[in-house]
C-alpha cells in the first residue's frame, strides 16, 4: 500500500492533519529522572576482567589432578633415570655422579646451616629484627620436609576415594 | 547495586577512562556505548532525551498519569538495566519504544481482564452478593490529577485516539507525535510494513468519522 495517508487532501483530512499537528509531548511528574536512576544497576564496565575467587579455581578435582600429575612426573624421572643408569653401568655412573655432585653439594648444605646457624645466633644476640626473620625462614624447609611426611603417610584409600567422588 | 554505587556489576571497577563531559552533543549509540562502561552521566542523559516521548506515548496509550509514570518508569528500568544486550546495528529509539508499548499493551490486556462490572459481579448467585459485589461510585469531585488528565486528554484529538484500538492508537502515535518512519514502527511494533500502513489507513479513517461526529 502507497503512504496514501500522506498525499490526501481532502477537507478532512487536512482537519485531521491540523487535528494531529496540536498533539503535544507530556512531561511526567519532576524527580522522574532521579526516580529512575535510582532503580537502575550501573553496567559493568567491560574492558576490566572481574576477579575470579580462588575457591572457584582451586576445586578439589583440580587439586587433586595437580597432585596426581606432580606425583607421576616426578616418579617418571627416576624411572627414566634408573633405566639410564642401569644400560649404562650404573655403578660407574653413580660413583662418578657421588664425587662430583654428592659430596660438593653436601659439603655447600653444611655450609649453608652453618652460616644460617650463625645468622640466628647474631640475630639472637643483637636483637635485629630483619636477622630473625631471616632466621625464622629455616624453618621451611622442616615443614616441607614434615608436609611430604604428611602426605606419604595418608592411607592410599583416602586418596583413591578422593578421585572415585569426582 | 542500587544508582550511586562505586562498582557496578558485581565486583568489577568502574574504569576511570576519560568521558567528555556535555552529552547532548553525542549521537544516542555514543551515549549507550558510554553507559555500557558505566558512565553515570550517559544514563541520566538517555532518561533526559526519552522521558517526554516514552511517557507520552504510554499516557496516551493508558489515559492514566500516575499509572503512565509507573509504566514508563518501568521501561527505563528494564531497558537500563539491560542496556549490554541492546545491539546497536538497531536504532536505541525504537528499542525503547519497543519496551514501552509491550508495557502498555501489556496493561490494557490486563485490565481488560480484570475489568469489574458496574452491575456487580456475574458470578453472585443471589441479589445481596450482587450489590455487595457492585461498584460504588461516589459524588466526590475530581482530584487535581484527575483535572489535570481531563486538560491533557479532554481535547477532541486526544478524545478521538483515546477511542481507537491500542494497536491502532500505537501506530498513529508513533507516527504523528514522534513522527517515525513506517518502517521504524514495523520494527516497534513488530508488524509487517503492509500492516502499519494498514493500521495507520484505518485509523486516520476512525479518527476522521469521529472528529466528523463531533462537529456535527
Amino acid at each position: 500500500m502507497i503512504d496514501r495517508d500522506e498525499f490526501e487532501t481532502s477537507a478532512e483530512d487536512l482537519a485531521l492533519n491540523r487535528h494531529l499537528l496540536t498533539l503535544k509531548r507530556f512531561t511526567p511528574s519532576p524527580g522522574f529522572e532521579n526516580r529512575v536512576l535510582a532503580r537502575v544497576r550501573r553496567q559493568a564496565p567491560v574492558l576490566v576482567p572481574r576477579p575470579v575467587p580462588a575457591a572457584k579455581v582451586l576445586t578439589a578435582r583440580r587439586v587433586w589432578w595437580a597432585s596426581g600429575l606432580a606425583a607421576a612426573s616426578s616418579t617418571a624421572w627416576i624411572v627414566a633415570l634408573a633405566s639410564w643408569l642401569s644400560a649404562t653401568g650404573w655403578e660407574t655412573m653413580a660413583l662418578r655422579f657421588t664425587g662430583s655432585v654428592l659430596l660438593p653439594a653436601w659439603g655447600v648444605a653444611l655450609q649453608g646451616v652453618a652460616l644460617a646457624a650463625k645468622a640466628a645466633a647474631t640475630a639472637y644476640a643483637l636483637g635485629n629484627a630483619w636477622q630473625g626473620a631471616a632466621a625464622a625462614a629455616l624453618i621451611v624447609p622442616v615443614l616441607s620436609t614434615w608436609g611430604l611426611y604428611f602426605t606419604l603417610k595418608q592411607p592410599s584409600g583416602r586418596r583413591i576415594a578422593a578421585y572415585a567422588a569426582r | 547495586m542500587p544508582w550511586g554505587g562505586v562498582r557496578g556489576g558485581g565486583d568489577a571497577v568502574v574504569p576511570s577512562m576519560s568521558h567528555p563531559s556535555d552529552l547532548s552533543t553525542l549521537t544516542d549509540q555514543d551515549v549507550v556505548r558510554l553507559a555500557c562502561d558505566g558512565h553515570e552521566g550517559a544514563y541520566r542523559e538517555l532518561v533526559r532525551r526519552y522521558e517526554r516521548p516514552i511517557f507520552s506515548l504510554v499516557y496516551r496509550m493508558v489515559r492514566d498519569r500516575e499509572l503512565a509514570e509507573d509504566l514508563a518508569q518501568e521501561t527505563f528500568v528494564k531497558a537500563l538495566n539491560a542496556i549490554g544486550s541492546y545491539r546497536p546495528e538497531f536504532k536505541f529509539s525504537s528499542w525503547i519504544f519497543k519496551i514501552a508499548n509491550n508495557a502498555a499493551i501489556d496493561h490494557l490486556r490486563k485490565r481488560e481482564l480484570n475489568t469489574l462490572s458496574l452491575e456487580g459481579s456475574r458470578d453472585a448467585t443471589s441479589p445481596e452478593r450482587v450489590e455487595a459485589t457492585a461498584l460504588q461510585i461516589g459524588d466526590r469531585g475530581e482530584s487535581p490529577l484527575q483535572e489535570m488528565e481531563a486538560r491533557e486528554l479532554g481535547s477532541a484529538i486526544e478524545q478521538a485516539i483515546g477511542q481507537l484500538r491500542p494497536e491502532y492508537r500505537s501506530c498513529i502515535l508513533l507516527r504523528h507525535v514522534e513522527d517515525r518512519s513506517y518502517e521504524e514502527i514495523a520494527q516497534i511494533l513488530d508488524l509487517p510494513l503492509g500492516t502499519v500502513k494498514t493500521y495507520i489507513h484505518r485509523a486516520r479513517t476512525e479518527l476522521k468519522a469521529v472528529l466528523g461526529d463531533l462537529r456535527e
